[in-house]
């Protein structure tokens, strides 16, 4: 019976679902690095990044479902950043298969302390604009647009996460879009940039349908528990935790990429 | 709300629910037949996926879920430019088109390498 293996595996997924839900981060960013640190010795890395960008599409489809139908989501914006986002997922697709599975852990390493520094510098929750009316505005800089958010995708393609933590804060700060409207419109976006990169991966054989499932049943599962219990949570400690969680693993995959053990490999 | 925001409302909505229960049925398969082994190798070849899931395998239902949450976002791109075409606004189409379009030919160019 494999019910306990598939248990781990949904448990996995629902701890980075609500974790990263709660952050609104998506559940990606720490599932991937979990994956490699914890099952490295039998789950090849593009394996690890290809079952992200699916978490990232479980987790973006059924959340801008919801978003559209209330009139968050820019659509024109979204589809026409979207050009950007898919040619940039699609580049870090097929840049991984040039690097070694060390450097992309390095790289991965790096993103992560980048994130927990923003994620320290970032006002808490409450702090935020959480008005229910959206205000007119005006879309400005569509080409700084375009061209952060190619980087943002080869990110997606490249470590199997979302581009959220650049794409709002680019709308928001950059390009005049109410930060309601910029979140819901990155997370739209999210989900055809991950597509992009995930179907390269899928058609390169690096997507393991047994792991890959029940670890995406998982991350759903979590993100409606932690966008439930989002508003009940104190967003300080949950931000404190994160901040930890990340720098923990950033720790860790540099420590995996200079040949040290780490929890479920040998080292090299 | 205009017709191109409903129905990509529809499909992402549905979509992810549809995979989802498919996910849900062939993990908890899985989870419960004493027969089943572990299939850790890469996902089946798509014309091998109808006649696996006509065989009963678990596997196969859970690779159609991923299969459905993979096209979801890119029938919502189909939606929207078609939405758009029918409101005779072409600019807006084209976004779409192209990104839909972007993404089926580096797929293409990487089965064929």
């Amino acid at each position: 019976m494999l019910g306990p293996f598939l248990l781990v595996l949904i448990g996995l997924g629902v701890v980075a679902g609500f974790f990263g839900s709660l952050l609104g981060m998506g559940g990606s960013i720490l599932l991937v690095p979990m994956l490699i640190l914890l099952m490295g010795d039998f789950l090849p890395i593009q394996a690890a990044i290809a079952t992200g960008l699916v978490c990232v599409i479980a987790s973006s489809s059924s959340a801008a479902g919801v978003y559209v139908r209330r009139g968050w989501v820019d659509v024109r914006l979204g589809m026409l950043l979207e050009l950007g986002t898919v040619a940039g997922a699609i580049t870090g697709a097929l840049v991984v298969t040039l690097l070694s599975a060390t450097a992309v852990e390095v790289v991965f390493g790096i993103f992560l302390l980048g994130a927990a520094v923003l994620m320290g510098l970032r006002p808490p929750r409450e702090a935020e604009e959480v008005a229910d009316t959206i205000p007119d505005y005006r879309v400005r800089n569509y080409r700084l647009g375009l061209g952060i958010c190619t980087l943002a995708g080869s990110v997606s393609g490249l470590l199997g996460i979302g581009g959220g933590p650049v794409q709002v804060p680019l709308m928001y700060l950059g390009m005049g879009v109410p930060l309601k409207i910029a979140a819901a419109t990155s997370n739209f976006i999210m989900g055809v940039t991950a597509a992009a990169g995930a179907l390269l991966y899928y058609g390169r054989g690096d997507v393991v349908v047994a792991v890959t499932a029940p670890l995406v049943l998982g991350v759903f599962a979590g993100a409606q528990l932690g966008s439930r219990l989002a508003r009940r949570v104190p967003s300080r400690v949950v931000q404190a935790l994160l901040i930890l969680i990340l720098l923990g693993l950033a720790l860790l995959l540099f420590a995996e990429a200079a040949g040290y053990a780490t929890p479920g490999r040998g080292g090299r | 709300m205009s017709r191109a925001p409903r129905g990509i409302a529809f499909v992402l909505r549905w979509g992810s629910y549809l995979s989802a229960a498919l996910l849900a049925v062939g993990v908890a398969w899985v989870a419960t037949a004493a027969d089943v082994p572990i299939q850790a190798g890469p996902a089946m070849p798509l014309r091998a996926l109808a006649g696996q899931l006509a065989d009963r395998n678990p596997y196969a239902l859970m690779q159609l879920g991923l299969l459905v949450m993979l096209a979801t976002p890119l029938l919502r791109l189909v939606i929207a430019g078609a939405a758009f075409a029918r409101q005779r606004d072409w600019r807006a189409a084209l976004i779409p088109v192209g990104v839909l379009a972007l993404i089926l030919l580096s797929v293409f160019l990487v089965r064929t390498r």
